[in-house]
Parts: structure tokens; C-alpha cells; sequence
């Protein structure tokens, strides 16, 4: 095998000696090219192959582009087929006109010079979070509404509106907040008592976050954030949107549910309108636990790990690694805490 | 005649992709990088994979791998850090690492071509901890917005007395990428790293310890901005020296996510 002779290079194939501009120009003047197609006419990615993945990703780029390009390209002016004369001219006209219809130029709104680009079409985007305000824990909603640096302005205006609305443990509707507002270039964090003054004490649900007539996610996708307010366990763990009402294609799992001098949590929170059922799993130390959890629609719950299988010594070393699982692919959101007991930190992650 | 046909996606051929994560060891720290199969897939009948490969100077030849046997389903491979450190005869490790997570028996039947790791990392100082799926280096079904360079953000990070934001860039790529860190303070002040660089099949992190801003300016967005298409994620940590919280970022998108539409699962034999 050849080694590539110029690694700390930019060039995408130091093998072929192709640059990033290179590979750009030899793609635009590619028919419909494809990684084998490019190794045999270039030698891109021919020798060493070590360029592979970052081939094949701009390769999946450039030919998304493509696509998105043709799709937004304005349709093509069609002529009309010359008009026929005599016996053939009769038939036509009596068949009726052929299948391409081409309207009639209009006086009053001549075709633009050059094509315009289409429209931005704007729409609510919804998104959800676990929300949590227990035993000195809360959950904050992060959100940066940054403008794309290369961009001149943001396509979603000088500023971003929302609402906010908190669900509760049994999935009972308990507040939506007032219309917020986070201007472009800029990043909030709302604490609950910020969103809903009225509501408090502990709650366990989850928060759903509307924006309002967005042209593009951009950097809104918002983050719950886990802090500690009254506890001494340091938290301050960013965990994002999980709001979905597709079925998932795997299982929500976790394979570190029983670390050593860890205590893990699932927080899961039933997005969608009908109720979540699993039977839940888990395979540690060489035998399987099982049981069965229901959410009713919107509910939310925040377990435990080993309350879920009493007759477990969680505190068995040998337990890691474990494999825990639920069973239904109905989308929940679900996310996993684990707490630090000897450093007393919270981590946190989705699944 | 002009073509009135409807452009039609390019149909492409859907094969496993490696993903990607960093790999950290010393005295205080530790990982576990972890696969299973049910993370993304269904199919009990299959076979799955996984290979793991860690890289030091080279960006061509690893520095270590191993290869699980062939696992089903309802399995778990596990590989420890102290391993990797061992059996490489390094006292510390802050690595770049991939995962090749496959199955021999059916290509990717929808848009999830990477089926991750999940990397646990935890410490006895409260030095670092978390726990991140495996990275995607390409192939997640969105439209991402990217113009000269590549973007990731974080929102609400905090550069005040109490807590500092800390940035680890990985890049999946054999050439080397610059990169640069931007603070968008809470009113829409900037503050712009220089320019760094993370090496190929590398990983590269840079710290906010020295940046304090007044509450007014608190919380603060994060933009990585990148040559190459690098990945990021981003820490919360205590001025004491703790790693409170670890996530990553997200790439600028273009669509208004829209996560209503059914993902189609293919039944028992297929996927």
C-alpha cells in the first residue's frame, strides 16, 4: 500500500494531489458522480484510501446541493409544438391541444429577468424537553438564536417569538407561558419561576417549546439544562430536544445503567397523544430483569434505575457492564442521570 | 423537448460509516466505549461488528484496534480505557477514536447509516465525566448550513466567576483543520478565538478559564467554525476545577426540523 507523502496538507487526497478546490471543480463538471467513479477517472481516494470518509461525505454533500438545486430551479418555458397545417393541422386541432399547456404572456406581470429565490415558508416548530423541579434540581430552557456568521441577516427575522408549555406528571396540561421573545445574535436561559410564575412546588412533566412562524431551525434547537438550586450536587448538564412522534427505528437503551459509585436515572416523558406501554430489560451479571412501566399520553416519570429491579444489589461491581432497555418504539423522550455519589456531580445525556 | 420529470433524489447506496469520539485516560480518568446493536437496529437474525481504532501521530495508521466477534442483538461490547492505555504502554490518553459499528447480513435500510458507540467517562475528582453516543462524521439526514467554513453551536453557556465554558473539537479527516472558537455574549457581543488547529484523526479543545463576563452578558452561545467538516462538543466546568455538565452541539439547519413524519421500521429480516 502507498503512503500518502503530504499529510499535513490541505489537500482532500494527498495521494492524487487534489485539493479542496480541485475536488469542487472536477464534482461540477461530474454527470452524476459517484466515489468508484471518481477513483477511476481521478485516483481520488485510489491508493492509501485514508481520504475515504471525507470523500464520500462531500461527495453526499455536493450531490444534496444538487438535488435541492434542480428542485428549486424554476420550471423551464416550454415552447409550443409548431402548429401543423392542412389534414394533419385539422386533426390536431380537433384532438384538442397537446399535453404542455403554455400560458399566455401576461402584461401585467412579465417573467422576472432572473430567477428569484423561492419564498421562506414559515411554520411553528414544536420541540420537547424533560422538565424536572425536585429534591433541589431544576431544569432551565437554554435556547442561542444565532445568526448563520456568513449569512447578512437571519431568515427568521430580527427576532424569534415562543411559548412554553409544561405538562405534568400524569400528563395533565399545567401552564403555558406568556409569548417570549429572544432577539437574533442572542442566547437565554429561563428559569421556571421566568416561564411559570404561577406554578410551583415540585414538578415532574416535560416542556414543549413552540416557536412561532421560524423559516429555519438555524441554532434554535433548544436544550433543557439540569442545575442545582438547593442541592449541593453540582449540576449543570445540557440535554437536548427529543420531541418526535415517528416511530424509532432501534430501542431506547443504556449501556452504563449500573456504573461503580453511580447512581443512574431515566427521566421519560410520552410526547404523543396515546399512552406509551413497554415491557423494560435489563441484562446484568448474567441474568435478565424485566418489567413493565405505562405512561399515560403526555405523562412523564423520573426513576430510579434500580427501583425498577428490587432484586437487584445495585451495588455489585460486577454489574457493569449491563445492557438496559425498553421495548416499545413508540417515540418517548428519554434521557438518562447518573449521579457522582463521590464527587457529588449529575451527568446527563439522551439515550 | 425539454424533460418535465420531476428531479429525482439521487439515488445512493446506502453502506455503514464510521463515527467518531475522543478517547481520554490518566491517573483521574477514565472511559468505557460501549456497543450495542439495539441503539439503532431491530433485526434479531443479523449479525453485527463493531471495530474500534484509536489514533496517535499518524493519521493513517492507528495506534490501536481491536474487533469485536461477531455479536447478536441483545449484546454489549465493551472496551476500557486502562486497556487501550495498557496494551499501548502510554500513561495517558487524549486521542482521537473510531467506531465502525456494521452488520455483515443487511446494509443500512433507512438514513441511520452510523450506528453509534456510547462513550462513558467518568473520574475520580470530579475532573471530567459524561457520557456521548459516538459522533457522526457524515450521513445524518439534515439540511445543514454551510458556506466557506463549517459551524456547530451551544446555547447558554456560562463564562462568569462561579462556572467556564471548555470546547473539545474532533476531526474525522485526514488533513489537519483550523478552527475557531466564538463567544455571542447575551448581548450580541462576540469574542473570537484565534485561529487553532486540530490535526488529522485528531481531537483539540480549548478553554474560556480566562474569560470572565458580568451577569448582563451571561449566558453565552458557542460558535465552533471549521475548515473541515469537524465535530464539537462542549463542557460546563466549575472554577474549582469540576466537570458539571457535557454535551454536544448542533450544526446550523437550513429546514425547520420536523420530527411529526413516521420513520418506516422494516420488519424482522430487514433491519
Amino acid at each position: 500500500m502507498k503512503q500518502s507523502t503530504n499529510l499535513q496538507t490541505s489537500y482532500v487526497c494527498a495521494c492524487a494531489r487534489i485539493t479542496e478546490d480541485d475536488f469542487k471543480k472536477i464534482l461540477a463538471e461530474s454527470g452524476s458522480p459517484t466515489y468508484a467513479a471518481l477513483k477511476a477517472a481521478h485516483g481520488i481516494g485510489g491508493q492509501c484510501t485514508s481520504c475515504e470518509y471525507e470523500v464520500k461525505g462531500l461527495l453526499d454533500e455536493h450531490l444534496g446541493e444538487r438535488f435541492l438545486a434542480l428542485k428549486n430551479a424554476p420550471a423551464p418555458v416550454l415552447k409550443p409544438p409548431p402548429r401543423k397545417k392542412g389534414l394533419a393541422g385539422l386533426l390536431q386541432r380537433m384532438r384538442g391541444a397537446p399535453a404542455i399547456v403554455v400560458p399566455p404572456p401576461s402584461p401585467a406581470r412579465p417573467a422576472p429577468a432572473k430567477a428569484e429565490p423561492a419564498p421562506l415558508i414559515r411554520e411553528t416548530y414544536r420541540t420537547g424537553v424533560f422538565f424536572i423541579r425536585k429534591d433541589g434540581l431544576e431544569t432551565h430552557l437554554a435556547i442561542a438564536n444565532l445568526q448563520f456568521p456568513e449569512h447578512p441577516a437571519n431568515p427568521n427575522g430580527p427576532a424569534v417569538t415562543f411559548h412554553v408549555s409544561l405538562y405534568g406528571e400524569d400528563g395533565a396540561h399545567l401552564a403555558t407561558s406568556r409569548e417570549m421573545t429572544i432577539p437574533n445574535n442572542t442566547s437565554i436561559e429561563c428559569a421556571p419561576a421566568d416561564l411559570f410564575p404561577g406554578i410551583t412546588g415540585d414538578v415532574i412533566g416535560a416542556i414543549y417549546t413552540d416557536f412561532d412562524n421560524v423559516a429555519q431551525t438555524g441554532s434554535l434547537r433548544p436544550y433543557g439544562v439540569l442545575v442545582n438550586t438547593t442541592s449541593t450536587a453540582r449540576a449543570r448538564c445540557h440535554y437536548h430536544d427529543k420531541f418526535a412522534l415517528f416511530t424509532d427505528p432501534g430501542f431506547f437503551q443504556n449501556t452504563s445503567p449500573f456504573e461503580p459509585g453511580q447512581q443512574c436515572w431515566m427521566s421519560i416523558s410520552n410526547c404523543q397523544p396515546q399512552p406509551y406501554e413497554s415491557d423494560y430489560h435489563l441484562q446484568a451479571a448474567g441474568q435478565t430483569l424485566s418489567g413493565h412501566l405505562s405512561l399515560a399520553p403526555m405523562a412523564s416519570r423520573w426513576i430510579k434505575l434500580a427501583d425498577l429491579f428490587p432484586a437487584l444489589d445495585s451495588t455489585r461491581p460486577v454489574l457493569s457492564p449491563a445492557l438496559f432497555w425498553l421495548d416499545n418504539p413508540q417515540h418517548v423522550m428519554v434521557y438518562f442521570f447518573w449521579h457522582i455519589q463521590a464527587s457529588n456531580l449529575w451527568m446527563a445525556q439522551h439515550h | 423537448m425539454p424533460s418535465l420529470a420531476k428531479p429525482q433524489k439521487p439515488k445512493r447506496h446506502r453502506e455503514w460509516v464510521p463515527s467518531a469520539f475522543l478517547i481520554i485516560h490518566d491517573r483521574n480518568v477514565s472511559c468505557t466505549i460501549r456497543f450495542t446493536p439495539m441503539h439503532l437496529r431491530r433485526n434479531p437474525d443479523a449479525r453485527y461488528i463493531s471495530s474500534f481504532k484509536v489514533y496517535g501521530a499518524s493519521p493513517i495508521h492507528p495506534v490501536w484496534q481491536t474487533e469485536s466477534p461477531e455479536l447478536p442483538l441483545h449484546s454489549v461490547f465493551n472496551v476500557d480505557s486502562a486497556a487501550i492505555a495498557r496494551e499501548i504502554g502510554a500513561d495517558t490518553l487524549f486521542h482521537y477514536g473510531e467506531a465502525f459499528n456494521w452488520s455483515p447480513d443487511f446494509n443500512p435500510p433507512d438514513p441511520n447509516i452510523a450506528m453509534p458507540s456510547h462513550v462513558h467517562y467518568q473520574s475520580a475528582d470530579g475532573a471530567f465525566h459524561g457520557h456521548l453516543a459516538s459522533f457522526f462524521i457524515f450521513g445524518a439526514p439534515r439540511r445543514i448550513e454551510r458556506g466557506d467554513f463549517h459551524y456547530e453551536s451551544f446555547p447558554a453557556a456560562r463564562a462568569d466567576d462561579d462556572l467556564y465554558p471548555s470546547v473539545y473539537v474532533l476531526n474525522p479527516f485526514v488533513r489537519p483543520s483550523g478552527f475557531w472558537v466564538t463567544l455571542v455574549t447575551a448581548t450580541g457581543g462576540k469574542i473570537e478565538s484565534e485561529r487553532m488547529v486540530v490535526r488529522g484523526k485528531g481531537v483539540a479543545t480549548w478553554s474560556g478559564e480566562k474569560i470572565t463576563l458580568p451577569a448582563a452578558e451571561n449566558p453565552v452561545g458557542i460558535i465552533v467554525r471549521s475548515e473541515a467538516k469537524t465535530t464539537s462538543f462542549f463542557t460546563a466546568r466549575t472554577r474549582s476545577g469540576q466537570m458539571i455538565g457535557l454535551d454536544h452541539g448542533h450544526p446550523f439547519l437550513t429546514q425547520v426540523l420536523n420530527h411529526v413524519n413516521p420513520v418506516t421500521v422494516a420488519p424482522t429480516g430487514q433491519a
